[in-house]
């Protein structure tokens, strides 16, 4: 275990990652909020909080000892909403990111790797998916009534059933960059020597995907994925915000803003603390991807 | 050249029709049934009713029939019937779409006027305090949700200052006022939806500039314009600038329909009555004819300004042949 954390301190990259300020403090952000995340129901029992208690008698009140950050249009507090919120907001972003990998690296490397029809198939399915307008499409969709789809009706019921919903609509629509991009680093190396050594050493197709090409797709992949995190946790604030999305009684900071939206006037505390939170977890999360890029890739111009 | 475009014509084609078509049948999917929904507020109405008027509106049959009973009416021009609005789709439709791109030039000029010049000045001297603040707060812009950003100028410059209107297009009764300050009402409307709309757009143009100039300031043909003895002015904005601009124009053009289809979210948060505003209110109210319409234009949207990108990259760049 020690050598291993010598060998990342005496790494190229990253040193170049700890150049990045603001990278290193997203860091810190991002496991700060994953540990709130995690934890959730551990830290609101903890903290003798319920997200979901209403208190009509005392709806919009301000910060007092019993509610910290004051309470919303049902009375109920705002600090626990906005810890089991990031549960909900973190995790379909996070879930949706690792699928997108997972699906983006098979279809990338069908295609590239076994070119001719196959390629251009999947490669034109993929640019236009990547052509529609991406708001408009989610908004279709996330309005569908799910139990009126053959199949995918079985995966949908009870009281979670908008997130699932809103997972499945965010991996419909998120591999697509990440296909181009595994198609593009198997293209690339297909043809080198190493490949070809694989080969003549008798490794079938799988094995070269898996062990040869996989490794050269990964780093490009992780920055893609981290800059995605943030987009998903945007769409979903966005969706949710407009109604479609996550679905009172869970809390999800999207669906927040839109509670609070009523009453900006009254207590615009509502609608500034969950805008914060997205805001900076999506920061972090962008800040993250510009670092990595700029410690995995030498070549990239950012930074100069 | 003409052969590249015909080609993609026919392709954009093609892809309009399979569009629609999901489309089509996605709506069959949309929660509550309009005639259900019409049938629930009468008491007097059977199912047998129900399946008579099904019968005579053609919904019985397979979709593929009625989505080119559909199809070939939009084709000559007929947009069908709003079922919320009790107008013809086009009536609705046509002003919002105007509302829109106004609200969508308005800020695609107000983005450029900021994003080049910002993104030029960030480049120049990469690490710099000048280039830390911009880049930090483009950021910022591309992390921030614009439905929040909308949010909080209301709350700063509506609520708390009661400077700007909140929301809508104008005044009510404001026809009475003349014509002058009529034009000044209705743009009083659209400060706050213009620059929340811009913000986002402003954030990532910037990040292209920079790094798109970063690069171009590189190249051999800048350091012989420098040798040469030309002014940094001249290097940097005549030279520099306007090669590391070719790239740019993509992703420019490429955000064009992003900005009239994210208007969703803007329009929404200041009761903007333009069509995506309208895509929104038509499919929570099951207007499934006026949601169609608007979806696909957007789309018609996304692929003309993509062909647009790309003749004129081709005619920006003379190294690149289209084929």
């Amino acid at each position: 275990m020690s050598s291993l954390l010598l060998c990342l301190k005496q790494s190229r990259s990253f040193q170049r990652f700890l150049q990045h300020r603001f990278a290193v403090i997203s860091v810190f952000v991002i496991a700060f909020f994953a540990i709130l995340a995690l934890g959730a129901p551990l830290w609101l029992e903890l903290l003798g909080l319920d997200s979901r208690a209403q208190d009509v008698m005392s709806r919009y009140a301000g910060s007092s000892s019993e509610h910290l950050l004051g309470t919303d249009e049902l009375g109920r507090d705002i600090l626990a909403r906005l810890i089991s919120g990031s549960r909900i907001s973190l995790g379909v972003a996070i879930f949706t990111a690792i699928a997108s990998v997972i699906i983006g690296f098979v279809i990338g490397s069908l295609a590239g790797f076994f070119g001719g029809w196959i390629d251009s198939l999947l490669m034109r399915a993929t640019d236009a998916l990547l052509m529609l307008p991406l708001l408009p499409v989610l908004i279709v969709l996330s309005s569908l009534d799910f139990e009126k789809i053959p199949f995918v009706n079985h995966f949908i019921g009870g009281e979670s059933s908008s997130i699932v919903k809103m997972i499945m609509i965010f991996v419909l629509f998120s591999w697509m960059q990440q296909a181009r991009i595994v198609r593009g680093a198997v293209l690339q190396v297909k043809e080198l020597e190493f490949v070809q050594a694989a080969r003549a050493l008798g490794r079938g197709n799988f094995g070269i995907l898996t062990r040869e090409i996989a490794p050269h797709t990964l780093s490009p992949l992780m920055v893609s994925a981290t800059l995605s995190v943030g987009q998903s946790i945007l769409f979903e604030a966005a969706l949710s915000f407009l109604g479609l999305g996550v679905q009172p009684p869970n809390a999800s900071w999207g669906n927040m803003l839109n509670n609070g939206l009523e009453a900006l006037s009254v207590a615009p505390q509502l609608v500034i603390l969950p805008g914060l939170m997205i805001l900076f977890i999506v920061m972090s999360f962008n800040f993250l991807g510009d670092g990595l890029s700029e410690a995995l890739d030498p070549k990239s111009s950012k930074g100069a | 050249m003409s052969s590249f475009l015909i080609r993609r014509l026919l392709q954009s084609v093609l892809l309009m029709f399979l569009l629609s078509f999901v489309t089509f049948s996605l709506m069959g999917w949309m929660p509550g049934d309009p005639l259900d929904v019409a049938c629930a507020a009468n008491p007097q109405c059977t199912p047998e009713n129900v399946a008579l008027m099904k019968a005579q509106m053609g919904l019985d049959k397979p979709i593929t029939h009625r989505y080119f009973v559909w199809a070939s009416s939009v084709i000559t021009g007929d947009l069908g019937y709003s079922r919320t609005y009790r107008l013809p789709v086009g009536d609705i439709l046509w002003p919002r779409f105007g509302n829109t791109l106004i609200l969508g030039l308005l800020s695609f000029c107000l983005s450029l006027i900021v994003a080049l010049p910002l993104g030029m000045i960030a480049s120049l001297k990469p690490r710099s305090w000048a280039d830390s603040v911009i880049s930090f707060f483009s950021f910022m812009g591309i992390s921030a949700p614009s439905f929040w950003i909308g949010l909080m100028l209301i709350l700063i410059f509506s609520v708390q200052l009661g400077v700007l209107p909140a929301g809508g297009v104008e005044t009510i009764g404001g026809a009475s006022m003349g014509w002058f300050a009529m034009i000044g009402d209705r743009f009083a409307h659209l400060i706050l939806p213009v620059l929340t709309l811009s913000l986002l757009t402003i954030a990532g143009w910037l990040r292209y500039v920079r790094s798109s100039m970063i690069e171009v300031l590189r190249m051999d043909f800048v350091r012989t314009a420098r040798a040469k003895g030309l002014s940094q002015n001249q290097v940097n904005f005549r030279h520099a600038g306007r090669n590391a601009l070719i790239p740019v124009v993509t992703v420019i053009g490429l955000s064009l329909p992003g900005i009239l289809s994210g208007a969703v979210i803007t329009e929404s948060v200041f009761a903007y009555p333009g069509m995506g505003k309208l895509l929104y209110d038509s499919i929570l109210n099951n207007d499934f004819n006026v949601a169609m319409c608007c979806f696909l234009i957007s789309c018609v949207a996304v692929l003309v300004s993509s062909l647009v990108v790309d003749i004129l990259y081709a005619v920006l760049d003379p190294r690149i042949r289209l084929s």
